[in-house]
């Protein structure tokens, strides 16, 4: 603990007075050029020794002092020979500041983001070992993959329940759509809680048969990002939306809604595990959920390993913790929704349904759009919860927690790599819209 | 459904009458009741963990955490073991939360310094490539970890090597990081990265321009500028992404359990905790305490210092 803390001051002190050196060496480049080009000489000296060192020449720290006094000096002797006017002089350190003062945060993205992003990119063309190409056969890996990827049961995905239930929801929300538009004059109104509420509804049960029929990692992440993206939003609107008009109680409500984002998914995972718990029939069970079972007569269920629901548990530990955030940002935004926009369309005798339905929400809708994108980049990448609560077994397992064994337990950089690769294919369309909202935001300032 | 909405939005105007105005209530009051049955919900697995973490072990083995509000029951032992125990099958919580602090701190200080420069840069230098580069790093937001890992790995454990020409040339040389609080804290350095420079810039950029540009012509140069004025008027996004940080390294799995593994010396409250959920799952007197010593510190920062958390957040996503 105690280096740890020295080293953390060494290296804060040091990054300090590098950045100040930096910016005073620029300095010079205005009142004393030989020096300021002497300094120049001694960094790049600095630099070439320490790759000789490491690269045959050896000699250690001697070698890097010899070529940063070399350095120096070439350096010195160049900026005497040939001395710049001084406007040129000012002009260079004007154009070089603003480099030192960004250089460290693209040096630091460019070791832990950019060089390995790219890295993996490759690495997962070639073998476990990364000796040799491969082509693509660690991506026909994944999708031939069972466990990973499986459409076996594709079939019965239209004999179940939920997908007739699905269905007939769907097409009663279109009727209604249609119903409704005709009312209103146009052919289809999609912007009445009741349609919305019904395309919603007949949309999650084809969703949610598709994904109990099939199984693999990957249909599992699937279902985990829409079911997160969908309830943690939904539940943040409303939750937003009712908190926002309540006199008293709002604060304790929204802090209580939102403490789960504090804590880590490992904690959140044994918390869930403690509620989760399974004791055998006719035993005293201490998870809260099943004794609410045995509270109502009914068998404990052991929901961790129940296929094929038990995915969905694991879902609904996330959908606990990101509820929260959705909450919070929508909340906001209902907020700032103009008052006059409101008043105006009360003066013309909507109700408050149609208030929310009508004025809120299509106020809000880009605010909802950042929520679910940044769901959606939080939720495909899931791995904690999966890891802590089943370790992947029981058909739980989702890509994150493949990739991990696939690269560091299995010893297949390839198929790790591919993994992730895959990974970040799903988000690229988000990474997209991500960057035309950020150069609009630019372009308004 | 349609006939009975379209009646109401009719009648709502004419409808002061008791049974309206009743009925008006009711189902506001309806969603009130609904929100907090929600919350509720929300609260009953911390609070059953919180409980049972208080309770002996038979007791939490045998009954219900409900069961104590009839039958209140104190102990201080799980957390005396959970932290400082000794022996097999001790966690070493104790340690464990050092280990954390020695991540935590210099992993949450030097992104702040690092991408303070760069959004003062961004908001206020003119340099080529400037919109660019700021959305390419921006972009980086959205780039999953696991990308980063395996090249991350190698470079820690064996340097970075280029084969040119049939040389094998080192260009970063093998430190043998892994397994130490160094590759954690330097890699959360870098993935904190896009979303400090994102935060910094945007709030930076609404600094009033005379300000600056007064500052300028009497003849403060960048430097100074930076530290005189920008600094101190940033306070408040600089503790927003703070904050921001200190939760998100303090409650990371995935980085540390990856660079340090288990390695005993180093491994923060979060692999602990993962460990023995994996190896004594069942032993709920030590997972309760376990788990909620992990919580302390984060429910702690997150309940004093929400304002400046949630503006962070509200900062971060609606206005990009």
């Amino acid at each position: 603990m105690i280096s740890t803390l020295i080293g953390v001051v060494v290296a804060v002190v040091g990054f300090f007075a590098l950045f100040f050196g930096l910016n005073k060496v620029l300095d010079l480049a205005r009142t004393q050029w030989s020096l300021f080009t002497g300094m120049l000489g001694l960094g790049f000296g600095l630099l070439v020794g320490a790759f000789l060192n490491g690269n045959g020449v050896g000699g250690g720290l001697f070698t890097i002092i010899v070529g940063g006094v070399i350095g120096a000096a070439a350096g010195a002797g160049l900026g005497q020979l040939r001395d710049l006017p001084h406007t040129r002089r000012a002009d260079i350190a004007d154009k070089v500041r603003p480099w030192i003062f960004i250089g460290p945060a693209l040096f630091a993205v460019s070791i832990t983001l950019v060089i390995p992003t790219i890295r993996t990119a490759v690495l997962a063309l070639k073998d476990r070992g990364s000796e040799s190409w491969v082509g693509l056969d660690n991506f026909k890996w994944i999708f031939t993959n069972d466990d990973i990827f499986n459409v076996s049961g594709v079939s019965d995905i239209f004999t179940s329940r939920l997908f007739i239930l699905g269905v007939i929801g769907i097409l009663v929300g279109l009727v209604l759509a249609r119903v409704r538009g005709r009312e209103i004059g146009v052919r289809a109104d999609f912007e009445n809680p009741s349609t919305l509420g019904w395309l919603g509804i007949g949309l999650t049960g084809v969703l949610f048969a598709m994904f109990t029929v099939l199984s693999g990692v990957i249909w599992n992440n699937l279902w985990w990002v829409f079911s997160v993206t969908v309830f943690a939003t939904g539940l943040g609107l409303f939750v937003a939306a009712v908190t926002n008009r309540m006199e008293r109680g709002e604060r304790v409500a929204k802090a209580i809604i939102f403490l789960p984002m504090a804590i880590s998914m490992v904690g959140a995972s044994v918390i869930w595990r403690f509620v989760y718990n399974f004791q055998p029939p006719g035993e005293t069970q201490i998870g809260a959920l099943n004794a609410v079972m045995d509270l109502f007569g009914f068998d404990p269920v052991p929901w961790l390993i129940r296929l094929p629901w038990n995915t969905f548990y694991l879902i609904i530990v996330m959908v606990w913790i990101q509820a929260g955030f959705a909450m919070v940002i929508l909340s906001s935004a209902i907020k700032a929704v103009p008052g006059d926009q409101l008043e105006a369309a009360r003066v013309d005798g909507a109700t408050d349904r149609d208030l929310f339905w009508r004025v809120t929400i299509p106020n809000i809708r880009s605010t909802i759009a950042v929520v679910v994108t940044t769901l959606i980049v939080v939720v495909m990448k899931v791995y904690d919860i999966v890891k802590v609560m089943t370790n992947g077994e029981f058909d739980t397992n989702v890509i994150a927690n493949e990739m991990f064994d696939q690269a560091f337990r299995f010893t297949q950089a390839g198929r790790g790599a591919a993994l992730a690769t895959v990974l970040l294919l799903f988000i690229t369309p988000i990474m997209y819209i991500n960057i035309r909202r950020v150069q609009e935001e630019a372009a308004l300032r | 459904m349609t006939a009975k909405t379209d009646t109401q939005r009719t009648e709502e105007p004419v409808d002061k009458s008791l049974g309206g105005r009743l009925f008006k209530k009711l189902s506001q009051g309806g969603t009130k009741v609904i929100v907090w049955v929600l919350v509720v919900i929300w609260l009953i697995p911390t609070l059953g963990l919180f409980i049972s973490s208080f309770r002996p072990e038979r007791e939490i083995k045998t009954t219900g955490w409900w069961t104590w509000f009839q039958d209140p029951s104190f102990t201080l032992e799980n957390y005396d073991f959970v932290l400082f125990g000794t022996g097999s099958g001790a966690p070493g919580m104790g340690d464990a939360l050092l280990n954390s602090l020695g991540i935590v701190i210099p992993a949450t200080i030097i992104p702040i310094a690092i991408a303070a420069f760069a959004a003062y840069a961004f908001a206020w230098m003119e340099f080529p490539g400037r919109k660019w580069l700021f959305v390419l790093l921006v972009s980086l937001l959205a780039v999953p970890i696991q990308m980063s890992l395996i090249p991350l790995l190698q470079l820690y454990v064996g340097g970075a090597h280029l084969g040119i020409l049939g040389l094998d040339l080192t260009i970063f040389p093998d430190l043998d990081l892994q397994g130490t609080s160094f590759s954690v804290w330097a890699t959360h350095t870098g993935f904190g990265m896009p979303l400090a420079v994102f935060l910094l810039t945007n709030y930076m950029s609404t600094l009033p321009r005379d300000v600056i540009e007064s500052a300028r012509i009497d003849g403060g140069d960048h430097f100074t500028i930076f530290w005189k004025l920008i600094v101190p008027l940033s306070v408040p996004a600089l503790a927003a992404f703070a904050i921001f940080q200190f939760l998100w390294t303090w409650n990371d799995y995935l980085i540390a359990v990856t660079f340090v593994g288990t390695a005993e010396n180093v491994a923060p409250v979060t692999v602990v905790l993962a460990n023995v959920t994996g190896s004594r799952g069942s032993d709920w007197h030590i997972l309760t305490a376990a788990a909620f010593v992990t919580m302390i510190l984060p429910l702690t920062v997150f309940f004093s210092l929400q304002r400046y958390f949630v503006s962070g957040l509200l900062a971060g996503s609606t206005k990009g």
